[in-house]
């Protein structure tokens, strides 16, 4: 199985860095590279209240187990984030890219 | 294989945000205090006059409070929903402003003081001045009244 998973981009929350139709690799998330979860790393989660729909942020702050994520996007209407639903648990992280901001 | 979308959308609040409901609560507001301090107080031996006296003051005093409630409530959504931390730094008054604006909202609502209510909209203009000026749009302040 691979530890990659590819995925696409829809929204503007994470523009400019990122824009709608674009793809990213990402790395699976496991129990060990969980813990390898730093500030400015993309993150791909489940929606806190919506099923089935996984969102695309990036990491503001950690804490043991959860994370504050916000949009990349200076419009704060561009994006819902932390700022709205809270931290998320770490739990609900699915894969994560090392990357710091472009 | 099939596409795997990310949602990186606004998706969950509509992202709608005008300091004018702000505006128009505190122009009522200030039309409300000026109302009750204009009111004259009929003689306390005619009981119909009085009667309607007090109905009207109550009726003002009511309103004016719930006017001045729903005006901080309008700036208390912009100031923690609106308003990033990317913004202190262009602005750093910003806290500022919030903080004296939604102050003057509490001493309208126990006080009748057109000073306080006076200052209360001009605060809500400074507010308007700074949320159109982080949105980047050149938009003119009017008041209703």
């Amino acid at each position: 199985m691979s530890k990659y998973i590819e995925f696409t981009v829809k929204g503007y929350s994470m523009y400019p860095s990122y824009t709608p139709g674009e793809t990213i690799i990402f790395d699976k998330i496991t129990e060990q590279n969980l813990k390898l979860l730093r500030e400015n790393d993309l993150v791909v989660f489940n929606h806190p209240f919506k099923e089935n729909i996984k969102m695309f942020k990036r990491i503001k702050s950690l804490s043991k187990d959860s994370c504050f994520v916000s949009g990349d996007n200076p419009d704060p209407t561009s994006s819902f984030d932390s700022h709205n639903f809270g931290p998320i648990n770490k739990t609900n992280i699915l894969a994560y890219k090392k990357e710091s901001l472009k | 294989m099939k596409k795997q979308y990310i949602e990186a959308h606004c998706d969950g609040p509509c992202g709608i945000y005008d300091p004018a409901s702000a505006r128009i609560a505190a122009e009522a507001v200030l039309s409300m205090t000026k109302k009750m301090s204009d009111l004259s107080t009929p003689d306390s031996s005619n009981s119909k006059a009085m009667s309607a006296y007090l109905n009207t003051m109550s009726r003002y005093a009511s309103i004016k409070e719930q006017e001045a409630k729903k005006c901080k409530d309008e700036l208390l959504v912009l100031w923690t929903d609106f308003f990033k931390p990317e913004h202190l730094e262009s602005h750093p008054d910003l806290h500022e402003i919030f903080w004296n604006a939604a102050k003057l909202c509490s001493a309208c609502k126990v006080e009748v003081s057109i000073d306080h209510a006076t200052e209360l909209l001009e605060k809500v203009k400074e507010v308007h001045d700074l949320f159109w000026s982080v949105k980047g749009r050149d938009i003119s302040w009017y008041t209703a009244g």
